[in-house]
């Protein structure tokens, strides 16, 4: 307990560090245990409330936590790319559950709304052992951290931009001794109707049939009984029409796209001397529908799941601490092209154990799992914090790691294939993390370089004899990469100036050559750049706030056409006056043409002004 | 029903032994409609050549490859929903019945009554790669690319085959070509089209291979579909007579219950080919002179049958009673 409490501090610690400047901005930072738990020995990026606002999720992931962001153009599908694994090999929690479709085990970045959380930390490296599948690179942990306010308050808020882009959003929060609620409503709705340019002796295309309309309502609620015992409760209700655009090299599409979901999420935290218990309830509800009037295609699909983890931790002697979870994660399906309603029970128990001294902390965690009538491998993983001196610290790590199929891979008719391994593999890092503070200058710095190889990696081929695609185990991936971020902070009498900057060297190679799809022995894995970088500058008073940042995405192979590589630069400017907050955005400055998947355009410049109004 | 058979028989009998030309109307479907192998077992067979065809299907789900029969009209809707369909919107000289070709690797086509001359048939395109090809879709590109400017095409080959042998020549047909400099004549087949194959001479398969330029990880992008009508074969009205008007030959007992015998065969042995009043071949085997045929595994019925010896092809036909 004390090992764990001494986390919360040293995570309390960092957050205070990057906190100096926003203090001066902002009257409310909420920092409540917001580290991702059992996440020892990695590096950690966390992004509060007040920064989340500043930009579209998946942009601000790439900007802060050089996670490459597939992008599929403004409103569209967005997916992850962590250390060269693909979308399914970032896990992503809300409050601490899993988010990923058990359909496409993936999550679409774009339909994560700021609205729905107020901290996100981005944890890098593998965590199967504990969150199990899917954390093979890391672990977006997203959560709406509801505090005992001292006060009612209403604020509104407002924002209009390029291509139609209208935002309208409300937020109450009410307190009453000990109960704290937080309602949130948001709409959001865009045309997306932009110019666009192939080629500069070409006349500029305007892209069609990109609007989107997202609904966002959440509300949370924080009862603390006791000082050692609270509840947590968050529901969420997400509702997104989106039209899906042609390429540019397709003339028209008439696709759309429905989105909806009911997400609920109790948390029962207690303690007691050296025993702390966490029970974690969920259930969630959510429909896909993908419609294609031009080719009558007609393709929806849903699935509920129902999540439990109880978490029982114990101190039995200072600087000791183990933890035993368990997880029950049961979700039902069905699709048009499954045969019936399929369903996947998985169950799982984690033991972690963590020893800390004053100079270092060693944990270790193994996972077992059981998924329908088949035993996972034993995920065992090991990690070293090392304060070399009170500025250096030393984080190693190795780790077993894992994704389970998909439901799509299992049950998909036709094609699906039931007799699927989980893929898995081993990865380790070597971090170093330095951190300075020298009058009204500070500095952060880390560097990790990461090794990581995965088999039995799932991609869908034909084989001989067979006329459809099926999953196979085919592929083994080795993924190595060395990560560079800093941070230089000087506070001045009236304001701060912050620069930041991260670069990523990312080499994830396929190590058996495959006939479908084409990829040769050491080539690289679509749409994964091997270098990317971001530099980003925030000078900030009491009343203004200026950020900008520039963001470097290397060349990358894709599944028709390369990739270029871009580089675009973001603009904002935030002002504050009483109860009342105004900003303005400018996105691509300069104008670049660029894609990140290949016929997918992304606008050129456009702008965001907003209003956010706090009524009491 | 007397007349009708009758009627069935005198066109299957031209169409053996006077028509050279595979029309696939002798399918008899209705207009709008297809056959993709699910009312038959591996092959779409008439009295000249065989269309492989496979057939998947599990309780919610159909998959066929190879060839299908189709007469869907329908040459607007994009996408694989609309996959039976010609570009033209019917066959051949507005005829009714067409193939279908969808096979990502090497489709076949075989001569049934060994080597034979194929002097030619008529290709289009099919409407689901024709509208990828000119609007793309969400797999394939829109042919010229987004500039107009890419050198795209779409290309089948054509192979002939003498006993398992491939004929050192190939035949191409530019299914969709953007390779012109001047992006004007860039063009996409849209109406039914003569190819030559009498170079080829006797081959007793043909195999039908389509690249594209707009390829993937994942392969090819285009649609791989292609229709095929009026397959021309060497005309071998001099070498078909009717057993009837055949001085030696007869069967008999016909009509039968279970068993026919055809008498007065020059050769040892022979290759017999029975087919039902759908034109579909439903046994195919070797008959020695003299020996008793077993048909009583047939249903009841009329059928014509084919029968070559010394070097002649003969029908005939007989009622399974």
């Amino acid at each position: 307990m004390k090992a764990l409490f001494s986390l919360v501090v040293f995570v309390l610690a960092v957050n205070l560090f990057a906190q100096v400047d926003t203090s001066l901005v902002y009257d409310e930072v909420l920092i409540v245990g917001s580290s991702l738990d059992f996440a020892e020995g990695k590096q950690e990026e966390q992004i509060e409330s007040k920064e989340l606002i500043k930009q579209e999720f998946p942009v601000l992931l790439n900007q802060r936590s050089g996670i490459h962001i597939r992008s599929y153009g403004l409103g569209s599908l967005a997916t992850s790319s962590l250390r060269g694994g693909s979308s399914g090999h970032t896990l992503v929690l809300w409050n601490n559950v899993p988010l990923q479709s058990p359909l496409l085990g993936l999550l679409d970045l774009s339909l994560l709304h700021q609205s729905t959380f107020n901290q996100a930390s981005i944890v890098k490296g593998g965590l199967s052992s504990v969150w199990g599948s899917g954390a093979v690179a890391g672990v977006i942990s997203l959560s709406e951290n509801v505090g005992l306010y001292p006060k009612e308050k209403l604020t509104l808020k407002a924002s209009i931009g390029s291509f139609g882009f209208r935002q309208l959003a409300t937020t109450w929060h009410h307190s009453i001794d000990k109960w704290s609620h937080k309602t949130s409503l948001d709409r959001e709705t865009a045309v997306n109707g932009f110019e666009y340019s192939i080629r500069e002796d070409l006349p500029k295309r305007l892209q069609t049939n990109a609007a989107y309309q997202k609904w966002n309502i959440t509300h949370s609620s924080l009862f603390q009984f006791t000082q050692n015992t609270s509840l947590q409760f968050h529901y969420w209700f997400q509702h997104v029409n989106r039209e899906i655009p042609p390429t540019t090299t397709q003339n028209v599409s008439e696709a759309f796209q429905e989105d909806r979901a009911n997400r609920l999420a109790a948390t029962i935290k207690t303690s007691k001397e050296n025993r702390e218990t966490e029970i974690v309830l969920a259930y969630s509800a959510e429909e896909l529908n993908f419609m294609d009037p031009l080719t009558f295609i007609d393709s929806p699909s849903n699935f509920s799941r129902y999540f439990l983890r109880v978490v029982q931790s114990y101190t039995p002697v200072s600087g000791l601490s183990v933890s035993l979870n368990g997880n029950v994660d049961v979700t039902t399906a069905s699709a048009n092209a499954f045969q019936e309603d399929v369903s996947e029970n998985r169950f799982s128990g984690v033991v972690h154990v963590n020893y800390q001294k004053p100079k270092y902390t060693i944990t270790a965690s193994t996972r077992q799992e059981r998924v329908d009538d088949q035993w996972i491998p034993i995920m065992p993983s090991i990690a070293v914090d090392w304060s070399l001196t009170p500025q250096l610290n030393l984080t190693a790590s190795a780790n077993r790691n894992y994704r389970l199929p998909t439901l799509n891979d299992r049950f998909w008719i036709p094609g699906g294939n039931g007799n699927l391994l989980a893929e898995s593999g081993w990865s380790q890092e070597l971090g170093i993390r330095y951190t300075h503070k020298a009058g009204r200058q500070q500095f952060q710095g880390t560097a990790t370089t990461y090794n990581r190889s995965i088999s039995n990696w799932i991609l869908w081929t034909i084989e001989d004899g067979s006329s459809f695609f099926s999953p196979f185990n085919i592929a083994q991936v080795w993924s190595r990469g060395l990560e560079l971020s800093g941070e230089i902070t000087h506070s001045f009498t009236k304001g701060v100036i912050r620069f930041s900057g991260n670069y990523d060297y990312t080499k994830s190679t396929n190590q058996v050559p495959l006939d479908l799809p084409k990829i040769e022995k050491g080539e690289q894995l679509l749409y994964t750049p091997v270098h990317q970088g971001n530099l980003s500058v925030q000078y900030a008073t009491d009343k203004l706030t200026l950020d900008y940042g520039t963001t470097f995405n290397g060349s990358a192979q894709g599944i028709n056409e390369d990739v270029k590589a871009s580089i675009v630069s973001n603009a904002r400017a935030t002002y504050r006056l009483s109860t009342t907050e105004m900003f303005i955005q400018v996105n691509n400055l300069f104008n670049q043409s660029y894609f990140i998947i290949e016929r997918r355009p992304i606008p050129g410049r456009h702008f965001r002004i907003g209003i956010q109004q706090k009524l009491f | 029903m007397k007349t009708s058979v009758c009627f069935f028989f005198i066109c299957l009998t031209q169409m053996i032994t006077a028509q050279q030309i595979v029309d696939f109307e002798e399918f008899g479907i209705n207009q709008d409609s297809f056959l993709n192998g699910s009312t038959v077992e591996g092959s779409f067979v008439t009295a000249e050549i065989t269309l492989p065809n496979s057939f998947t299907q599990t309780p919610e789900f159909s998959f066929w490859s190879g060839w299908s029969i189709s007469s869907i009209t329908d040459n607007e809707t994009p996408g694989f929903t609309n996959e039976y369909s010609a570009i033209t919107g019917n066959g051949n000289n507005e005829s009714t019945t067409y193939a279908v070709s969808f096979e990502s690797g090497q489709n076949k086509l075989y001569v049934n009554e060994g080597p034979q001359i194929i002097e030619g048939m008529h290709i289009t395109n099919s409407t689901f790669a024709f509208l990828s090809m000119r609007d793309g879709d969400a797999f394939a590109k829109k042919f010229g690319g987004a500039t107009g400017d890419d050198t795209d095409f779409f290309l089948l080959t054509i192979d002939g085959y003498l006993a398992g042998e491939t004929i050192d020549t190939s035949i191409e047909f530019y299914l969709a070509d953007y390779r012109f400099d001047d992006n004007s004549q860039d063009f996409l087949i849209d109406e039914w089209t003569f190819i030559d194959l009498s170079a080829f001479g006797e081959v007793d398969s043909l195999g039908f291979q389509l690249t594209s330029s707009d390829n993937g990880e994942f392969g090819m992008n285009t649609p791989s579909y292609f229709c095929i009508d009026d397959v021309q074969l060497e005309d071998l009205t001099s070498n078909t007579i009717d057993i009837n008007d055949s001085p030696t030959l007869s069967i008999f007992p016909n009509p039968t219950t279970d068993h026919i015998q055809i008498s007065g065969l020059f050769d040892s042995s022979n290759q017999i080919n029975i087919f039902n009043t759908q034109g579909q071949l439903v046994r195919s085997s070797v008959l020695s002179n003299g020996i008793t045929y077993d048909v009583s595994a047939l249903e009841t019925g009329t059928y014509l049958m084919t029968i070559s010896d010394n070097n002649q092809l003969f029908t005939g036909r007989f009622v399974k009673m």
